[in-house]
């Protein structure tokens, strides 16, 4: 057990119960945890080891019998309501003053809008920049405008010790301020469906306001920063959510997989379509199904019914998406 | 022991000859128990009915820990469903099967229905009719639950949140669940709404509120809950069906609609149906320790009193389901508020439980040793209910397996403890059979050590961040939940245990006694298996947990009390 | 679900039975009061678990009505307040006659008692009628629930909000039949009207919607555009018999539009001030010149948000009342059959009260139903 547990607790900063502590409410809301964690081990120890203890003490043997004591007393009943109570009322005080922090962002929070689809996250700066990694920096309050596209969801950053369900059709927000450069994990943590468990992506704590500048200067220029188009395509595939649902072999994942397309493309075949008819693969079609997917649904996807990027991708970034899909047929497959 | 003759009343005297005529061999044949009007026999349709529910929810529970032992990728990497959504349709029908198949009829319409009129001193409830409708809703209501299995399975969770259940892969296995639910609903309420009318209505002279069992007392506080939020339930539902089916917009977001609205909805049955779930429970436990202490109950009027404070409660707690749905602060706080006031009455259960024991003569027979551990994980399952009722510990642990672990100590811990305890505990009069003690407490130990196993290192998982419902997870949860896997087989080992040491009883069980336990409740005065009336004679009710007076009688494996042996007229002439 | 609930305490005990009690009284009851007592115990606890099965709906209407006043208070036009007063009437007369039938069963007189539920069974056939014929009009209009929502600009209401655009397109739907009379008609269609057709339109429609505001029925596009025809076919009939005569509006100054409230109304009458005229010739021509109907089709979606949801709550809440109607039927017709054959008597009418009780809960849902839904001021 020992070889297994310390397995789990492998990672900086973790400690039995929660990872490690990267938000300035972090401590706090983990000192209300072990408030009761205490409270619990006590009353759990007590009333379990005093029942073990009179099962083992009065247990039946021969020449043992029950003694026959009273069965009420007031004072008793009445002593066992009033600690309870004030304990409980003690934690629902403790409680409720931690979560007024969790609810309230202070003013100049740094906002971060997101929208949850399924199964992948959009954050979208100040700027407009999109990125499918939350980013931030140490010592700036960072707030979350969230909203869904589809089902709910739920963002949780378990090292913030925050969490907040995303709604269709409303916003919802939380914010954090974090303690601690380093990257953290954030969940879906509201079933979603088939890729629930996949929804997963990191959160990004830079040492400083400059740090998250860089990052975002290089960040924001993906065509600028590859080496080539074609690798240019590559990270977009990975940023944009493409990963969720589309493999780049020939194997289907939600959709179609790219290579299919690519080797059309190359043997200049057509592809049937859902409902009859075929298509051309070229530029013009990557484009198409891209910007408004609806418009040409390959046989086979009907209802799959993916996010339009219309108005969320520059069309320098359509071309390298293109040429990189076109490519997957020739680089070593 | 030989029968003697009183006042010219032949009067049985607790014996082990069986009774030549009782409600098993009544009539024959099985139209004759499908369509029975006979409490005893309902109650033991629907005891089989829920096992194969438990059996079936048991076997995705299965399926989906041994998915869970090893993440899909990376070293050691195992995956044994083949994708996602099968696995979310393996956690969904298990969760549904599990909630509205096995654990809310389990100990009120199973043992509830063979134990209410038989410890009430009647002949059955006030509507046997309805009462044999009711045991019909929930077998078309559990077909409807086969038919979300047939059409292309269920992926929605048991919670059937909108907007996903609007628009997941299958309308007819969504449509043929709800319904499914909706006519369990039913059941439950007609169930419920029987019970309330028996003990109101049909008492027998002496038998007054404060001299009921705690079992009918806490039967009574279920049925309240029963009859008053399952309603709520099906209209949620039908309206769910008509969303998906209609398109009408109320739930859904597309068209106007308000997702949140479903989860207040929803939970405002649900969360008292915990209760529906663990107060009988809690009734049993009063009803095995005080029998097996050899010592009158503790604080009566206190456990009483504590179930119906915490079915009234339990009606104002609904909102602690959703502290991170995007309700308002304000409602968060009031919710978390009224949540912590059912803490209250539960610990009172407990520590008049554990007073009962004080300086009594305590029989580790299987039925105590349940007992013994609902009162450990039903601990474990109240406190860990502390910090999620707490609202910003709530927020960290919500969604995660700490929910997961939490709710498991609750109805698994709470009400399967309880029920196999009960079950145990009235089996001898149930089948006419007793049971081998030395499986039956092995069973109940091996299954609490699987139990532990499985489900406290979900504890850790979830304070350390692994979400609830994830097919997949992060290399590094996979201790916890190789344990986990490995705990859940030591839990099946158990159970089957528990299974074989039923069943071989009734194949070479010894013939039980009419009391085998020394309890002062009426279903002990009459034979076993009880007569097709219950009682010949109207019994004497007094107070139920006097119990002193029992001797135990070696020749019979079984308590007689010599003072009232004339009280004990029984079925048997 | 309800038609199989219909009163418990009857349940007759197939299974052998004390010799001293009468046929009518179950085994396991003591005695005929335990069982009227328990039965009546039985059918309250399910009139509650009636009431909160119906709580649900009735809070989402609070909700909704709450989020959305306007909303409520535009669609409610589309609901005839004449049916559903009538309704009401008709199921308060059922409920009599059921109450009273109770009484009769408690006399033991068989015959009127199902005289009397043949009354009730009537009259509840009589619900279903009336509002079937209101669904029926519901769906022909477009006005049905969920999916089945998806009205026709014709169908709908006139009020202060959307005059100006549905006049508008009402006097297009005119226009090309008055089109056609002074294609067929041309000396009498000068002679009669010397001012351009619109104008004629104009004071046509307002003259329509004058007149309407008085009724109690709300006024639809399609009205308007019927009475604008009527009036000058009416106007060439009276021409044509008479040789003289012009056109003439008749309206009251008053006049208003069901909603529309204070200068619109001035507007709209026919003698109102020839400026304010001219201003609404000018708009109802603007519209008139670009309505095309597709193009009055999407400015007729400026109708409030989530009026499909109005119609999805009135049809889930009069729908589901209408099921319970239909299972009140049932169970009605289950004991007018056992009075039929004279099961009852002075110790044994309790299925009889049982059933009336569930008639009345089905009576009062629907009270609350008629203001909340037809009367929203």
């Amino acid at each position: 057990m020992n070889g297994l547990l310390s397995l789990a607790l492998q990672g900086a900063g973790q400690s039995f119960w929660f990872p490690e502590q990267a938000s300035t409410v972090a401590g706090r809301i983990d000192a209300v945890f072990y408030f009761i964690l205490w409270v619990s081990i006590i009353s759990f120890v007590g009333v379990v080891g005093v029942t073990l203890w009179f099962a083992w003490k009065y247990r039946a043997r021969p020449g043992h019998s029950a003694v026959k004591t009273s069965s009420h007393d007031n004072t008793l009943e009445v002593t066992w309501t009033i600690i309870p109570t004030i304990l409980v009322a003690g934690m629902f005080w403790v409680g409720f003053k931690g979560f007024l922090d969790l609810r309230n962002a202070p003013e100049g929070s740094y906002q971060v809008n997101v929208t949850a689809q399924k199964w992948s996250w959009e954050f979208q700066y100040p700027n407009g920049h999109l990125s499918p990694e939350l980013h931030s920096w140490v010592g700036q309050p960072t707030r979350l405008l969230m909203t869904s596209t589809d089902v709910l969801h739920s963002l949780y950053i378990p090292s913030f010790r925050v969490k907040q369900d995303v709604v269709p059709g409303r916003y919802t927000s939380l914010w954090w301020e974090a303690t601690k450069p380093g990257v953290y994990n954030l969940f879906c943590t509201e079933y979603c469906g088939d890729q629930h468990s996949a929804m997963i992506t990191k959160c990004v704590v830079h040492e400083s306001k400059e740090a998250f500048d860089a990052w975002m200067e290089k960040d924001a220029d993906i065509i600028g920063n590859s080496p080539s188009l074609v690798a240019a395509g590559e990270t977009l595939y990975n940023r944009k959510g493409c990963t969720q649902c589309h493999l780049t072999t020939a194997e289907t994942l939600k959709g179609p997989g790219f290579l299919v397309l690519s080797k059309a493309w190359a043997d200049g075949k057509a592809l049937p379509l859902d409902g009859g008819g075929s298509v051309m693969p070229d530029e013009n079609y990557v484009r198409e199904s891209i910007l408004v997917p609806g418009a040409k649904i390959r046989d086979g996807f009907k209802g799959v019914n993916m996010p339009a990027y219309q108005g969320r991708i520059k069309d320098d970034e359509l071309g390298a998406i293109s040429l990189y899909i076109q490519s997957l047929a020739t680089d070593g497959n | 022991m030989a029968t003697t003759q009183t006042a010219g009343v032949e009067v049985h005297r607790p014996g082990v000859t069986p009774s030549k005529d009782n409600y098993l061999n009544h009539s024959k044949g099985l139209m004759s128990w499908l369509f029975t009007l006979d409490h005893k026999r309902i109650g033991v349709m629907y005891t089989i009915a829920v096992l194969a529910a438990f059996t079936l929810g048991g076997f995705f529970a299965l399926a989906v820990r041994t998915e869970l032992a090893a993440p899909n990728t990376g070293d050691g990497a195992w995956q044994m469903l083949p994708s996602g959504a099968v696995y979310n349709q393996m956690f969904s029908l298990h969760g549904a099967i599990m909630v509205f198949l096995f654990i809310i009829p389990s100990i009120p319409a199973a043992l509830g229905n063979f134990v209410l009129p038989i410890m009430l001193g009647v002949k059955d409830v006030a509507f046997p009719r309805l009462n044999l409708f009711s045991f019909h809703l929930w077998i078309l209501g559990a077909a409807f639950f086969l038919l979300a299995l047939a059409t292309g399975g269920l992926d929605t969770g048991w919670t059937f949140y909108t907007p996903y259940s609007l628009e997941g892969h299958s309308t007819s296995a969504v449509i043929a669940a709800t319904t499914g639910a909706f006519v369990l609903g039913f059941s439950s309420i007609f169930t419920g709404l029987n019970f309330i009318v028996t003990l109101h209505k049909m008492r027998p002279t002496g038998m007054t509120w404060f001299r009921m069992p705690l079992f009918l007392w806490g039967l009574y506080a279920t049925a309240v809950i029963q009859v008053l939020a399952t309603p709520v339930l099906g209209i949620t539902l039908l309206l769910l069906i008509v969303e998906r089916a209609f398109k009408i917009g109320i739930f859904d977001p597309s068209l106007g609609g308000d997702p949140v609205l479903f989860q207040h909805f929803f939970w405002f049955y649900s969360h008292p149906a915990v209760y529906i779930m663990v107060l009988p429970g809690m009734a049993i436990v009063s009803e095995l320790i005080g029998t097996f202490s050899r010592k009158h109950i503790f604080g009566y009027r206190f456990i009483a009193m504590s179930s119906v404070a915490i079915a009234i409660f339990g009606f104002f707690v609904w909102g602690h389901h959703m502290f991170t749905s995007g309700q308002s602060a304000l409602a968060s706080t009031v919710f978390s508020g009224l949540t912590f006031s059912v803490a209250i009455p539960s610990a009172i259960k407990v520590f008049n439980w554990v007073t009962t024991m004080w300086k009594g003569d305590i029989h580790l027979k299987t039925p105590m040793v349940y007992a013994l551990g609902f009162i450990l994980l039903f601990m474990i399952g109240g406190v860990t209910g502390l910090f999620l009722g707490t609202l910003s510990t709530d927020i960290h642990l919500h969604d995660t397996y700490f929910i997961v672990a939490h709710f498991h100590y609750v109805m698994v811990g709470g009400t399967l403890w309880a029920f196999l305890g009960g079950l145990h505990y009235w089996w001898p009069k149930i089948s006419g059979k007793m049971y081998s003690e030395k499986v039956g407490v092995t069973a109940s130990l091996i299954a609490l050590l699987g139990f532990n196993l499985t489900f406290f290192p979900q504890f850790m998982l979830g304070s350390q961040g692994m979400p609830r419902r994830y097919f997949d997870y992060l290399p590094e949860f996979q201790a916890y939940h190789v344990w986990s896997t490995i705990g859940a087989y030591v839990l099946l080992i158990g159970l089957v245990m528990v299974a074989y040491n039923l069943v071989m009883s009734m194949i070479k069980g010894k013939q039980a006694p009419d009391n085998p336990w020394g309890s002062n409740t009426l279903e002990w005065k009459c034979s076993s298996p009880p007569p097709h009336h219950n009682f010949e004679h109207q019994p004497t009710v007094g107070d139920p947990y006097d119990i002193e007076g029992y001797v135990y009688e070696p020749s019979i494996d079984g308590y007689v009390r010599p003072d009232e042996a004339a009280v004990e007229t029984a079925g048997r002439s | 679900m309800s038609s199989t609930q219909a009163p418990p305490a009857a349940a007759h005990v197939a299974h052998d039975d004390h010799h001293d009690h009468p046929a009518h009284l179950a085994h396991h009851f003591d005695d005929e009061e335990q069982q009227f007592d328990a039965g009546k115990l039985g059918i309250w606890l399910f009139l509650v678990t009636e009431i909160l099965f119906f709580s649900g709906l009735f809070c989402a209407y609070s909700i909704w009505r709450h989020e959305h006043p306007e909303v409520f208070l535009y669609s409610h036009y589309y609901l005839s307040t004449f049916w559903g007063a009538l309704n009401t009437c008709v199921l308060l007369i059922s409920s009599l006659t059921a109450a009273w039938a109770v009484r009769t069963a408690q006399l033991g007189d068989n015959r009127k008692t199902a005289l009397l539920l043949g009354l009730t069974i009537l009259c509840a056939f009589g619900f279903l009628g009336i509002k079937s014929i209101e669904y029926g009009g519901k769906f022909a209009h477009g006005t049905g629930p969920g999916k089945f929502f998806n009205p026709h600009p014709e169908h709908m209401i006139v009020t202060a909000e959307n005059y100006t655009v549905l006049v508008g397109h009402a006097g297009h739907m005119a226009e090309g039949r008055l089109a056609e009379m002074q294609a067929e008609h041309p000396e009498e269609f000068d002679a009669l009207f010397h001012e351009s057709r619109e104008h004629v339109l104009e004071e046509a429609l307002a003259a329509k919607a004058a007149s309407m505001s008085t009724e109690k029925d709300p006024v639809t596009v399609a009205d308007l555009s019927d009475a604008v025809r009527a009036e000058v076919e009416g106007a060439i009939d009276a021409d044509h018999a008479a040789h003289g005569h012009g056109f003439e509006a008749h309206a009251a100054p008053e006049a208003h539009v069901p909603g529309a409230h204070g200068h619109e109304g001035d507007v709209h009458a026919a003698d109102a001030h020839e400026s304010s005229a001219e201003v609404e010739h000018s708009r109802i021509e603007k519209a008139m010149l670009h309505h095309e109907s597709e193009v009055v089709l999407s400015e007729y979606e400026e109708r409030p948000a989530s009026v499909r949801t109005f119609f999805s709550i009135y049809f889930a809440m009069t729908g589901l009342h209408g099921i319970h109607v239909v299972a009140g039927i049932i169970a009605i017709g289950w004991v007018m059959r056992r009075a039929m054959r004279g099961e009852f008597n002075p110790g044994y009418f309790g299925a009889v009260d049982y059933v009336a009780l569930y008639w009345h809960l089905v009576d009062l849902i629907w009270i609350y139903l008629f203001p909340l839904l037809y009367l929203i001021h």
